[in-house]
């Protein structure tokens, strides 16, 4: 029975339109509906075909599809329904539910007379049933569809050919394995090889390059520690060197200009107390100087440096002067002995110690009185200090004329230094500017790369304190890294961590191939005989008999195409294939019926149009009427029964009478007692309002 | 597949392995191992 209850709600804009069932909610399996047209005789089988996934499974009619789809999909539409189908020939039962709010129908199936029910996904659906539902328009045409649905079993042939192939080969591949002591020994000996490489890598390759890219690393720091170092130092040079000729950047003019007359000031004082000095020296040393040698000390007293001071220039040839006067008085130093000197100093004392008691009556044997004593005392003094006086005052001149040089050279430095102020700047200070600014820049670049530098090498234990020894041990360690450039060590570096990288990569790549091969001689060595051991020979033929299946397969969709396109082609009409395409054609048929006769059929020709009869009966297909060619399509459809329990829904069978309809009633009825059909409608129109005449169990 | 689909190509192919898979293929009750055994079962006969 198929019981039923549907509301279908259509919003045409200026009305809704609602249609519910008018024909009993509860109907047999097998139904013969008739009505006027628009009267809703479609809509059980729409809904039916709805329910069961009618908008997607191919063996529905395209255009029936579409329907189907709009009746679920339709912003305009709102349907909902129940259907509820029992077998009488069975406990199968079919329920399907569809909310007006939902999109989708959910098909439930019950194989216990409706005691439990479980979902049915399309899948399951269409394994277990075969759902068909057509408009059986132009019904001579119709009949060649029977040929061109070949097509799509050898479609799907291949697909399962295609299945089949695959599982086989994996098949073929485990008793080949199973039985194949050689390939267990060479799995055992690649998966040795590769532990082996592993090994080699974690043990070996990898530490050492590690250690290496430790070691350059370190190098690198110390090199680029020192190189940065030495580019401050150079930057500073530059920058200094630049600083004396623009050194007051930067300074205003006012300020400048106090500077500069500072600065002349200061040297002016300067050259004034040489000049004093140097008078003073010349005229001990001319109190004591031979004839000759005056005009030494009157070079050196006619050296003044007060005045080139003021014009911040020097004195020529004052050095020679200098130096000249000073080696004369070094000459004078050595004009007495030294015991001269001492018995001088003790006259000296003795002639103090007399002047002290003069005025005494101290009395001093040998002479007439102190002083008598005192004035020959006196008189051996001055013969004394006449003799060392040239020495002494020599020596005295020749240490004052060092402490001259040391103030003559910090002058020569203070007016060095001394630059006027820059009011007006030239063209040539703009460029001195520029690259002043630019040293000034690089060094302030270099003494931050320095720092910078030097944060990174502190964290390798690399400082001010520590380079040099460090670098003292790699030199006697590595010398060959160390006799490399910074560049050679960054590339050397990206080498060695290449080196690491690859054999990390390598080792993952060998885990995975590892587990697969000790996979499979673990399945090798535990199957050492497979059930299917001594039949390896014939799985082979079967996958050969697999390939030589599929081309045949491929040589009949060649043929097939030729055929649906009503030609022979380079066929020929005795062609193997032709022959048994038609006796195929012939046994879908079955039977036909012919100006009120009813006919076996031997063979459909859908070139020629031509169809044998077992009784040796040639009927043209076009002299067919419509209604029984029409009616031997259908049929044809129900007769391809492939094990799956049909639904036929069968709609506008317009151009079959009854007699000719009763052919297809008594297949749906035969089928339906044999368990193979769940459902039989056939919807024709009629001048009369909607019916249904109901039929089999 | 249909009985009268498999009949007609098992009526064009060349050999008896070929009817053999086709009639084993056909069968969509029968698990790969199953249809495995069939078509050994059915070499074995013929050979």
């Amino acid at each position: 029975m198929i019981d039923y209850d549907y509301s279908l709600i259509i919003d045409e804009g200026d009305e809704q339109r609602t249609f519910s069932p008018n024909l009993p909610k509860s109907i047999k399996n097998i139904d013969f509906i008739t009505g006027r047209n628009s009267s809703g005789k479609s809509t059980l089988m729409n809904i039916i075909a709805a329910g069961m996934y009618g908008n997607k499974v191919s063996s529905v009619n395209p255009t029936l599809r579409g329907d189907i789809d709009s009746l679920l999909n339709s912003d305009h539409k709102k349907l909902k329904f129940d259907i509820l189908i029992t077998n009488p020939a069975d406990p199968i039962q079919l329920k399907v539910t569809k909310a007006d709010n939902e999109k989708k129908a959910v098909l439930m199936e019950s194989t216990d007379g409706g005691v439990h029910f479980s979902a049915l996904s399309q899948n399951e659906f269409e394994r277990k049933y075969n759902l068909i539902y057509d408009i059986p328009d132009n019904p001579r045409t119709r009949i060649k569809e029977i040929s061109r649905q070949l097509m799509g079993v050898y479609q799907a042939y291949e697909d399962n050919l295609q299945d089949f192939d695959s599982k086989l080969t994996k098949l073929i591949t485990e008793v080949r394995d199973a039985s194949n002591k050689k390939k267990a020994g060479e799995l055992q000996e690649q998966i040795d090889k590769l532990t082996e490489k592993q090994k080699n890598n974690e043990d070996v390759i990898i530490p050492r390059a590690t250690e290496r890219i430790d070691t350059i690393a370190h190098i690198k720091a110390l090199k680029e520690f020192v190189n940065s170092r030495a580019e401050v130092l150079k930057a500073q040079k530059d920058f200094d060197e630049m600083k004396k000729f623009v050194p007051n950047a930067n300074i205003s003019p006012v300020k400048q200009q106090r500077q500069y007359d500072n600065a002349r000031r200061t040297v002016a004082s300067m050259a004034l107390t040489i000049d004093t000095e140097i008078e003073s020296m010349c005229e001990n040393v001319l109190k004591v100087a031979e004839k000759k040698d005056e005009p030494i000390i009157r070079q050196m007293q006619a050296l003044k440096f007060t005045n080139p001071a003021r014009r911040l220039a020097l004195p020529e040839s004052y050095s020679a002067v200098i130096t000249a006067f000073s080696s004369l008085c070094s000459s004078y130093s050595h004009s007495c002995s030294p015991q001269d000197i001492q018995e001088r100093n003790m006259l000296k004392q003795l002639l103090d110690v007399a002047i002290q008691y003069k005025n005494t009556t101290l009395e001093m044997p040998g002479f007439d009185s102190l002083d008598s004593f005192t004035s020959v005392l006196d008189e051996k003094f001055r013969e004394a200090d006449a003799k060392t006086k040239k020495s002494t005052t020599a020596q005295a001149t020749v240490k004052d004329c060092m402490n001259l040089n040391e103030s003559v050279k910090d002058l020569v430095k203070k007016i060095n230094a001394i630059v006027p102020p820059s009011i007006n700047q030239s063209e040539d200070d703009s460029i001195k500017q520029q690259r002043y600014n630019a040293l000034k820049k690089n060094l302030e670049d270099c003494k931050s790369n320095a720092e910078k530098i030097a944060r990174s090498a502190a964290a390798l234990g690399i400082n001010d304190a520590t380079y040099m020894r460090i670098d003292s041990e790699y030199q006697h360690n590595a010398p060959e890294l160390c006799a490399k450039t910074v560049p050679g060590l960054t590339a050397e570096l990206e080498a060695q961590n290449k080196i690491v990288t690859s054999a990390k990569i390598e080792n993952q790549s060998i885990t995975g191939t590892l587990k697969y091969d000790e996979e499979t001689l673990i399945r090798i060595l535990s199957h050492k005989d497979h059930p299917l051991k001594d039949r390896l020979d014939d799985l082979i033929k079967m996958q050969q008999g697999i390939n030589h299946l599929r081309q045949q397969l491929i040589k009949f969709e060649k043929n097939q195409r030729v055929i649906d396109d009503g030609h022979y082609g380079t066929l020929s009409k005795t062609d193997p294939y032709v022959v048994a395409l038609w006796n195929y054609l012939g046994k879908v048929i079955g039977i036909i019926k012919h100006r009120e006769q009813t006919y076996t059929v031997s063979s459909i020709n859908t070139i020629d149009n031509i169809i044998l009869t077992d009784t040796g009966k040639t009927i043209y297909i076009n002299d067919m009427g419509t209604g029984q060619t029409q009616v031997t399509y259908l049929r044809s459809q129900l007769t391809k029964y492939d094990g799956r329990k049909i639904i036929a829904l069968f709609d506008e069978v317009a151009t079959m009478d009854r007699s000719t309809l009763n052919v297809l009633f008594d297949e749906f009825m035969s089928m339906q007692k044999k368990g193979k059909l769940l459902v039989g409608i056939t919807v024709q129109p009629a001048d009369a309002d909607i019916s249904v005449e109901e039929m089999g169990m | 597949m249909d009985d009268k689909s498999v009949e007609f190509l098992k009526s064009v192919v060349g050999n008896d392995l070929d009817r053999d898979l086709l009639d084993i293929l056909s069968d969509q009750k029968l698990s790969f191992d199953e249809q495995v055994e069939a078509l050994l079962k059915k070499m074995e006969e013929t050979q």
